[in-house]
């Protein structure tokens, strides 16, 4: 059962957005968070620690967010991992690329705190069920 | 051969000789333009570039500067939220302790005037959009320099203004953005 204490990972390139979403989710109740700024280093760090959750861009050097959606749900381990989607790709045909490789949720960018908790109450909704 | 016919045979090739030198000159010219071009645009990228990057990071700068003040702000207004707790407390019995009251009212006017000056400083860290729209200024200024030495190449090479232009026109954008409602509607759509 995912709550308020689960172990999120928010995944950027830019440390200030990877700043803005922490600020949010402490805001919204979520203090237990880490960060990884792209989805290679993301892997590591979800293969490593026990997550719960993985907050993700789509545009980031070396592993871009799609990328790292697809790796998790063809993993074993980590298949399950409920992953939201923050990105300023705002085009239909990426977020159909996006539910097609398996996404929880899909907000773009700028986005409040209220459109984050609303998405992430909407996926734990959804997995505790 | 008659001499009649011979004669406009040579007619014919000087006529193509002369074309052809005139071609040589046109291509030496615009090969120099290239030249120049090159020299241009090796002083210009590296120049834009690096104007790019440096926005860039003066964003991330002014963007993390912003935060700590407003960080900070927020654990101020944490802190005014318990000395105004302790204040209504202690009004339900002043007298025992009688210097509390004006203790945490001399707190919360140190936290209210470093407040205000926290809203100064945020005025102050948004001048970062006036140093990096300098900077982008700069950049535009690089590339229309490279732009008007490419015109005089394609130009040295025959290739008309009017053809240059038609082709400079901007291209429809191959993706069409969509808002968070349509975005959610869609979601719901493929079962996400």
């Amino acid at each position: 059962m995912l709550d308020q204490n689960m172990k999120i990972l928010v995944v950027d390139d830019f440390s200030t957005m990877r700043r803005i979403i922490k600020n949010i989710l402490r805001e919204i109740g979520y203090n237990n968070v880490d960060e990884a700024d792209d989805g290679t280093t993301a892997l590591e760090k979800l293969r490593a620690g026990k997550f719960d959750f993985v907050v993700t861009d789509w545009n980031m050097p070396n592993m871009p967010g799609i990328e790292l959606l697809k790796v998790i749900r063809s993993d074993d381990a980590l298949k399950d991992m409920p992953v939201l989607m923050v990105t300023a790709e705002a085009a239909k045909e990426n977020v159909v690329t996006a539910v097609q490789a398996g996404v929880n949720n899909y907000i773009v960018k700028p986005f409040t705190a209220a459109a984050l908790k609303e998405r992430i109450d909407l996926i734990l909704q959804k997995v505790n069920q | 051969m008659s001499r009649k016919d011979w004669n406009v045979v040579m007619t014919k090739i000087k006529d193509e000789l002369s074309g052809l030198a005139k071609f040589i000159d046109r291509t030496r010219q615009g090969l120099d333009s290239i030249e120049t071009t090159v020299k241009i645009g090796t002083e210009k990228f590296p120049e834009a570039s690096n104007q790019l990057s440096a926005v860039t990071g003066d964003l991330e700068n002014a963007a993390n500067k912003i935060m700590n003040t407003v960080e900070e702000h927020m654990a101020d207004q944490d802190r005014a939220g318990a000395l105004l707790k302790s204040l209504v407390e202690w009004s339900s019995n002043p007298a025992s302790d009688p210097g509390k009251g004006a203790e945490i009212a001399k707190e919360l006017a140190a936290i209210n005037a470093k407040g205000k000056e926290s809203m100064m400083e945020l005025f102050a860290l948004m001048s970062f959009q006036d140093l990096t729209g300098q900077k982008l200024k700069k950049v535009i200024g690089s590339l229309d320099v490279v732009e008007k030495k490419l015109v005089e190449i394609a130009l040295s090479f025959g290739i008309d203004e009017a053809g240059l232009n038609s082709s400079s026109e901007p291209k429809p954008a191959g993706k069409m953005a969509i808002n968070q409602d349509v975005i959610d509607k869609l979601l719901k759509e493929l079962g996400a």
